[in-house]
């Protein structure tokens, strides 16, 4: 077995690439169940035909936040701890002795950084265009909450986003079994050092997350500047009509669809997509705006190597007869060459 | 916690967070002002943010009828954010406690999760305004996030440490000598801090034309004191990114940990440099042209790819 | 001094990468030009230095020749020629622009990996800048190939030649005079010839895009 380089930086990579499989599990899950109740409630799938739901379905609506906030990578929930660990273990570059490997990492960091910015505005689209807003169509408001069990779907699955980001020390330590099989070493004996409220995976002075304090200091400075406005001041509300900047005839219609929130990336991003646009001519009764986005690499890479799997299929699809004898022929030839083959 | 829980860092601390909450509509108020002189107006007093703050929490809170709870805590919730963005950036003291808490990731966390709220708050009401300020917003957060990331990877690199405590004392006590990589990442810096903080040339944060905001589009169905609690923290934002490029550019004059007298000098010099970068923030925004949304994108590429380069430079020269 | 010297080598590098990466972001001509005055200027200063700081006076004689051919002859000359040719603004390039950067990210990580053992070989007190000196040649080529109008390919071209000197004197404590002369006076033809090639050009298609060009081939 080869012998690894520096073990602490490749346990430190190893633990923060199966935390993110282990974040990955609980969030995805929860996002996915989410627009399953959500499917199941308005049998629809098409985000230009949902909106509002949050007031129509609580459970599902808030499952839903924490699943977007952690699958953004936001702390102090999991999706961040995981992208926090793997961030840390880039830094560690100039510890490595190939020097292309040193001067590549620090640009694939940016790459990651990236990555997890653009998840944050997909999510952003995700959660506001189907449960926030005012609602697309009217036979929404017949929209059912979850029911019981899928409540308790929902939450232990959200309960677990929370738990793996507020207690990281936890599954450090439990994760560091495999990299010690993988790798031979692992994180927990430095973890388990710093206790379990704070994060250390390398040493206190080099960096140190504590998801726990982290969370109570926002809500204690949130509901101390709650309480003190109350105190000081007063709480007055009044309801009324969206402002929108005065104007009186706001329609559902009004505020943005998907693709119309997905349009600047669209836009940043045109070299690296094959995008077929139809515009609405300024003279049209009936406006109609189509935008198809396809991948350039699937036209590269996949297709080719799909018509060469179809070519290889055919040819063998010749020697397919559907008469036994021809069947029988293959195996006594292929015995045939097998022994002339020992023989020598 | 990690550092020790003396007495001399948690007055630190508490002093600190007191004087971010305090000073930074003061720091508003000093760039509305250089920006009035260079200008040649005549120049709002210093203390008008104050005094718009007073006035806002007075006031009634009008919100949407179908507003959610999600629009009525996202106030509370960014401004407590900030406010612990504030408390961990090293501007007066190094022995911070709740630095142990939260690193230069965690900062940057931090202003991501202000942000999304933010958008997610906009989204809320369902006005065609705020959706289109959220779009922009996240479109400038998703390129200015990782360029400043890579501006904190360059420090890193060079101070070893994530902590910005730590960076903060190791670059103070270094004997004075000229880093390319950190020119590199000054300059993205400052790319990147005009655009999260909405200033000329991305936004205009004085403009009253609804299609040519980011921020101010997000925020034009808050009232009362949930507007001023976000304007507040704006301010916050605006005092935290400019406590942060002093800390990683400018890091004398800040005090140490085991010399909390060193805090009588450090805040006249933090006062000092504050007003100076407040000064130049105005001057920036003098001479520059608001840009087209979409050449946003590619100002911020362009600070992302200095960065990125600053960290090349560093690795290749190590210096 | 020594320490002193090296900072402000490696300082001065690190300005040029910045140039020739702004130059590769910019639309307007006219900025193209000024960016180029100043990194010719760069480079005068990175010379000096290393002059003074290597005890070589003939290398005064290639900071004095790149200041008067560099920051003072050629820019004025591009000056007169966009004024002549009325040039204000550029097309679209070929990629966009933050592809443009992206490529010109890939071109450097690609300088720095190649120059890190050859730059081990030199004796020179600036050996570790010949990276970034590649990678200036490499982004200057690639200004030449994304640009659509004639000038900013002729600006790219004399910043080519920049960065050829900055290796140059970075590895080897610059080039024989003889060479450099030569070279010189080729950049100086050069410059000539496409003035007058950019006002046939202008003359032919009525514009300078390159692209018009592509009219001439056989069909």
């Amino acid at each position: 077995m080869k012998t690894v380089v520096c073990p602490i930086f490749a346990a430190l990579a190893l633990t923060a690439a199966l935390y993110h499989c282990l974040n990955h599990a609980f969030f995805k899950c929860l996002l996915f169940l989410g627009t399953g109740a959500v499917l199941h409630a308005t049998s629809e799938r098409n985000l230009g035909r949902l909106g509002g739901l949050l007031r129509r379905m609580p459970w599902v609506g808030w499952a839903a936040l924490v699943g977007v906030l952690a699958s953004s990578g936001l702390p102090p929930l999991n999706g961040f701890v995981s992208e926090w660990l793997l961030l840390q273990s880039f830094l560690f570059t100039l510890g490595l002795p190939s020097t292309f490997v040193n001067m590549l990492v620090p640009v694939v960091a940016g790459g990651v950084a990236l990555v997890a910015a653009l998840a944050g505005y997909t999510m952003v689209k995700f959660y506001g265009v189907i449960f926030l807003g005012q609602p697309r169509e009217e036979r929404l408001a017949q929209a059912h909450d979850a029911g019981a069990w899928e409540r308790v779907g929902l939450l232990w699955l959200a309960c677990g986003c929370v738990l793996l980001g507020l207690l990281p020390a936890q599954v450090i330590v439990l994760i560091d079994n495999v990299t010690h099989a993988l790798v031979g070493a692992g994180l927990a004996a430095t973890v388990r050092a710093n206790g379990w409220l704070l994060l250390a995976p390398v040493s206190l002075e080099r960096a140190s997350y504590s998801p726990l304090i982290f969370l109570f200091v926002v809500a204690a400075s949130l509901l101390l500047v709650y309480a003190m406005v109350r105190r000081l001041y007063h709480g007055r509300l009044r309801r009324a009509a969206p402002w929108d900047c005065g104007f009186p005839r706001l329609t559902p219609r009004m505020q943005d669809t998907a693709e119309g929130f997905g349009q600047p990336i669209r836009q940043v991003f045109e070299p690296f997509f094959r995008m077929q646009r139809e515009l609405p001519s300024a003279f049209d009764a009936m406006p109609r705006y189509r935008v198809v986005v396809q991948d350039h690499f699937w036209f590269w890479i996949y297709t080719p190597i799909a018509r060469l799997v179809e070519n290889v299929a055919r040819l063998i699809g010749l020697l397919q007869r559907g008469r036994i004898a021809t069947y029988l022929l293959y195996s006594f030839a292929t015995l045939l060459l097998m022994l002339l083959w020992v023989r020598r | 916690m990690g550092a020790a829980l003396n007495w001399s860092g948690l007055l630190s601390q508490l002093l600190e967070i007191a004087l971010a909450v305090l000073g930074a509509p003061l720091l508003t108020g000093w760039v509305n002002q250089c920006r009035a002189w260079l200008q040649n107006k005549s120049a709002p007093p210093l203390l008008l943010p104050y005094r718009t703050l007073h006035k806002l929490f007075n006031k009634e809170a009008v919100i949407a009828t179908h507003a959610s709870p999600l629009f009525r805590a996202t106030p509370y919730v960014v401004f407590g954010c900030m406010a612990l963005a504030c408390a961990i950036v090293p501007s007066l003291s190094t022995d911070l406690p709740l630095a142990s808490a939260a690193d230069a990731i965690a900062l940057v966390g931090l202003f991501a999760v202000a942000r999304v709220f933010i958008a997610l708050g906009a989204f809320d009401i369902g006005t065609a305004f705020g959706t289109l300020g959220a779009r922009r917003e996240m479109l400038v957060g998703f390129l200015a996030e990782p360029a400043l990331l890579m501006v904190l990877f360059t420090s890193f690199l060079i101070s070893g440490s994530t902590s910005l405590a730590t960076i903060v004392e190791n670059l103070a006590g270094r004997e004075l000598a000229i880093y390319p990589a950190l020119a590199f990442a000054g300059v993205a810096f400052t790319m990147v801090s005009l655009a999260e903080n909405a200033r000329v040339p991305v936004d205009n944060p004085a403009t009253h034309l609804e299609l040519t905001m980011i921020h101010e589009a997000m925020i034009l169905e808050y009232s009362g004191r949930h507007l001023a609690l976000i304007e507040w923290a704006a301010s916050l934002k605006l005092f935290a990114y400019s406590c942060i490029g002093l800390a990683l550019f400018f890091p004398w004059g800040v005090a140490r940990a085991g010399a909390p007298l060193d805090l009588f000098l450090a805040l006249p010099v933090l006062i000092v440099k504050l007003a100076l970068g407040g000064a130049l923030l105005a001057l920036i925004e003098t001479a520059s042209a608001k840009m087209r949304i979409f050449r946003v994108p590619e100002f911020l590429a362009g600070a992302f790819l200095l960065a990125v380069i600053g960290m090349l430079v560093h690795l290749l020269l190590g210096a | 001094m020594s320490t002193l010297a090296s900072q402000l080598i490696n300082l001065f590098a690190a300005i040029l990468l910045l140039l020739a990466f702004a130059m590769l972001s910019q639309r307007r001509v006219l900025s193209l030009v000024h960016l180029f005055t100043l990194q010719g200027a760069a480079l005068v200063a990175s010379t000096s230095v290393m002059a003074y700081a290597t005890d070589q006076p003939h290398l005064y004689f290639s900071a004095a020749l790149t200041l008067v051919l560099k920051v003072l002859l050629l820019p004025w000359l591009l000056h007169r020629l966009i004024q002549r040719l009325a040039v204000r603004w550029d097309v679209e390039p070929l990629l966009n622009i933050p592809t443009t950067m992206l490529v010109g990210i890939v071109l450097v990580i690609f300088a720095f990996t190649l120059a890190a053992p050859i730059s081990a070989l030199s004796a020179s007190v600036a050996r570790s800048t010949l990276g970034i000196a590649l990678a200036c040649v490499l982004l200057s080529f690639m200004m030449m190939i994304t640009r659509a109008k004639a000038i900013p390919q002729v600006i790219g071209f004399l910043a080519l030649e920049n960065g050829l000197l900055f290796a140059a004197t970075s590895a080897t404590y610059g080039m024989p005079m003889v060479v450099e002369l030569g070279i010189a006076l080729d950049v100086l033809v050069g410059m000539v010839i496409l003035g007058v090639f950019m006002f046939q050009i202008r003359e032919q298609f009525d514009s300078l895009d390159i692209s018009h060009l592509e009219k001439l081939k056989e069909d």
